[in-house]
């Protein structure tokens, strides 16, 4: 009976499923981030990044308003749409057939060629033109303007030309989640579209700049939030319809999809619709900068505002403050795994939260540019898209960065073992000064007295009567010892060597000279013999006792300063300091500080240590 | 003072250095904090060689026996003396009265002493337990217990001092300098944190500063 149950018991156990992992990692968990140098010469600072659903492509939008393209996973880019500015009198019509025919040419090439991934990521001719880049451009995504001469392009349609003073507007670029050919750019000359994964583009809407982009299935729709309002298309940017409504006017900053509703953050509060035409406005009218659902809570939603990050569990109608922190200049919140799990970006770098948004720290070892304009995350690898640089955190890691990272080696953790023992060795606070067990054992040993006494005397008697005179002379060693145990209440003595007299008749002369040494260990031996029965009533117990608790407390804070100083060493040393120069001294000091309070602590022991090739 | 500190680390532009070490290589002539924590141990007198002292006396105290010397001397004088009594001289009756009382004389010394007594004796006592522990030891180590609390926090408060100190330095070295009202209020602050580090140090860290400079 027994047996058959334990089998049923080990066959449950035995399917019982994998549970996840509902602890999340962190990105920045042994990652840093690297520079992708690949836009280097793209001469104008970047401002937002798109992946396309299936990883295949990746646009970039410029500040100037170019679009450029990434097939190697955003590593070496072509240009495949001039900024506004340099767009003057291009022939849109002209422009594209010609663009066709260098894409087909150059995706000719490329079959021939198919070179592997890695290869194809080549260096930019820094000497190179903007048309060269493109042309030379291996992966067959070639800027539809590259064949006419730029002087050809300058002279052609001016009934093009947008808007002047929108011409330096930053390029924003979106991939249609549910078709990784379509994508959509919004800029100072209107929103253009692309049907091939962003190789070629056509303006469809010159009306407005767009801002972000939403696809919402559920209504068959893709909303665009522009600069002066919501726009909305029924037929994924083909055309374009303004809503007149309540955000009229107002820049869009944020758009989401949110419990049957589509939410637009502007720089004058949040706004919802359910059909993405009327919108209402939502209990919330500060600057709206980011919005993220939480797909752990329903009707949960992290608002970003320029005062920190606000929670709503209700589906918009109540907020909250979800922490304490204030996320300077936040652009964007992304969900990460693991419930709770999200990142922020902005003027002040990447931070990662793991409570929700109610605690908040940075990820920042390698990053040397903490203005972030937008970042994608793919799995637990982000991509983010600095002023200058792609940066990529964590996939490769050298050996100097993964010293950086703070993970504790065994090395590392052994001497933190080292310093904390050295630090609770100190006099004062080391336990095993009290030796307990001599403490009670001291109660056994006597206290020990060894006396030696001599005496000598000397005497003259006179008797006129009988007319004789006597003299003495007395002289006396004794040697003596004694035992006291404990309070000394009881204890033991022995003579060792008595005395002895001798008288003389006349003089005496005698006295004791034959004190045997061998008499006095056999004597004491009989001393020590009984040592072992008598019971010590000393105090010292009680006092070792109450110092030792004492010695107890402190040694435990001690330890949790040793422990807490190097912490922060190894959180120093994983991450690197904002590259101002102001910023590289205070973290120099900070580790300094750090090393100071270690070493005061463990007399030392710290800087010695680092200065020896093995632990003591 | 103040004056020295303010022509000492007059703001100089940032671009002037290139790493954070060429910035904190402008304070080298200053003591280090290894050097403020050395002062410190020394003015307060919780150097680690204090205890260390105080718990080896405390041992080898109870290797040597207390002593205790003891000398007695006396002299004594004695004179006995004797009588003659009519009733001696009296011989059962064989005399008369008077025949007797003329007999019996006295007193007169019969023995005469002088005795001298000398005692010396020395006790060495020997505490046998308290060379496994003693109270002095356990005293001792309580007594060292506060001292390394005393240590520790002075040595963490001169490190807070010091960096706290170390970062004003610096600001001034690479701030622009800002406004009159905010110069003088940092050299002010400067100045308070130089003067409680030499609390700490008893004035060795100015002297130190000083010399170096």
């Amino acid at each position: 009976m027994l047996l058959p149950g334990l089998l049923l018991v080990s066959l449950a156990l035995a399917q019982e499923p994998a549970l996840p992992d509902l602890a999340p990692v962190s990105i920045a968990s042994g990652a840093t981030w690297r520079e992708d140098r690949g836009t280097s010469r793209m001469g104008a600072d970047l401002f937002r990044l798109a992946r396309a659903p299936d990883g295949g492509a990746w646009l970039l939008g410029l500040e100037d308003g170019s679009l450029w393209r990434s097939m190697d996973g955003a590593r070496t880019w072509s240009r495949v749409l001039r900024a506004p500015s340099e767009r003057e009198g291009v022939d849109d019509e002209q422009v594209l057939l010609d663009g066709e025919i260098a894409v087909e040419e150059e995706l000719d090439r490329t079959r021939e060629d198919s070179p592997a991934e890695e290869e194809q990521a080549v260096e930019v001719d820094p000497d190179a033109t903007d048309e060269e880049v493109g042309a030379s451009d291996p992966e067959g995504t070639v800027p539809e303007e590259s064949a006419p001469p730029p002087a050809d392009i300058d002279r052609a349609v001016p009934d093009l030309r947008h808007d002047a003073d929108d011409e330096d507007r930053p390029a924003v670029v979106w991939f249609d989640p549910a078709d990784a050919q379509v994508a959509l750019a919004g800029r100072g000359d209107g929103i253009w579209r692309s049907e091939d994964g962003g190789a070629h583009w056509r303006r469809t809407d010159r009306a407005a700049d767009a801002w972000r982009f939403l696809s919402v299935p559920a209504l068959g729709i893709v909303v665009a939030g522009t600069t002066t309002g919501v726009r909305v298309s029924p037929d994924g940017g083909e055309r374009w319809f303004d809503t007149v409504d309540v955000t009229d006017g107002l820049q869009v900053d944020a758009l989401v999809e949110f419990e049957g509703q589509v939410l637009a953050g502007t720089r004058a509060g949040l706004f919802a619709s359910r059909d993405g035409l009327r919108w209402a406005r939502l209990p919330l009218t500060g600057a709206v900068s980011a919005l993220l659902p939480d797909p752990g809570w329903v009707g949960g939603l992290w608002v970003g505002t320029p005062s920190g990050i606000l929670r709503s569990d209700d589906a918009g109608k109540s907020f909250y403050r979800a922490g304490r922190q204030v996320l300077a200049g936040l652009r964007g919140l992304v969900q990460l795994d693991g419930q709770g799990h999200i990142a922020a970006w902005g003027t002040d770098g990447v931070w990662e939260s793991m409570d929700g948004g109610v605690t908040w720290h940075p990820v920042f070892a390698g990053l040397q540019d903490p203005d972030i304009r937008d970042l994608v995350v793919v799995g637990n690898q982000a991509v983010a898209a600095g002023t200058g640089s792609i940066w990529r955190l964590g996939a490769e890691r050298d050996a100097a960065a993964y010293a950086r990272t703070g993970v504790v080696t065994a090395e590392d953790q052994a001497l933190l073992g080292f310093l904390v023992d050295t630090a609770t060795r100190r006099q004062g606070l080391d336990l095993a000064e009290l030796q307990g067990r001599a403490t009670a054992a001291k109660a056994w040993l006597p206290t020990v007295s060894v006396d030696v006494s001599k005496s000598w005397s000397s005497g003259r008697n006179s008797a006129p009567l009988l007319a004789q005179t006597v003299e003495n002379r007395d002289d006396s060693v004794y040697v003596g010892g004694r035992a006291c145990f404990g309070g000394c209440s009881t204890s033991i003595f022995a003579d060792i060597a008595d005395a002895a007299d001798q008288y003389a008749g006349i003089i005496d002369t005698g006295g004791l000279e034959t004190l045997g040494a061998d008499l006095l260990p056999t004597a004491l031996d009989e001393l020590f013999a009984v040592g072992d029965t008598l019971i010590a009533s000393g105090s010292e117990a009680f006092v070792a006792t109450a110092t030792a608790q004492k010695m107890r407390k402190y040694r435990q804070q001690v330890a949790d300063q040793v422990a807490g100083a190097w912490s922060t060493i190894q959180r120093l040393d994983a991450a690197a300091p904002a590259p101002s120069l102001s910023a590289q001294v205070s973290h120099a000091l900070d580790l300094q500080e750090a090393a100071a309070r270690l070493d005061l602590y463990t007399d030392g022991a710290y800087a010695r240590s680092r200065t020896s090739e093995s632990l003591p | 003072m103040i004056l020295a500190f303010s022509l000492l680390f007059s703001p100089a532009l940032a671009g002037e250095f290139s790493s954070a070490d060429d910035v904190l290589a402008q304070f080298s002539a200053e003591p280090s904090i290894a050097a403020v924590h050395q002062m410190a141990l020394d003015y307060s007198k919780t150097d680690p060689k204090y205890i260390d002292t105080w718990l080896k006396a405390a041992k080898s105290a109870a290797a040597l026996p207390s002593m205790t010397l003891y000398y007695n001397y006396k002299r004594s004088l004695a004179t006995d003396y004797g009588y003659y009594t009519a009733e001696d001289a009296g011989n059962d009756g064989e005399l008369t009265e008077e025949e007797a009382n003329a007999l019996a004389y006295g007193p007169f010394e019969t023995d005469q002493g002088v005795d001298v007594y000398h005692v010396g004796s020395v006790r060495a006592t020997w505490s046998l337990s308290d060379l496994v522990m003693s109270s002095d030891e356990i005293r001792i180590i309580n007594e060292a217990q506060d001292v390394v609390k005393l240590r520790d926090k002075v040595l963490e408060e001169v490190t807070r001092l010091y960096f706290e100190r170390r970062r004003l330095q610096v600001d001034q070295l690479l701030g622009s300098g800002g406004e009159l009202k905010k110069r003088v209020s940092d050299e002010l602050r400067l100045a308070e944190l130089t003067a409680q580090i030499d609390a700490y140090t008893g004035g060795s860290f100015s002297r130190e500063l000083a010399r170096k400079q």
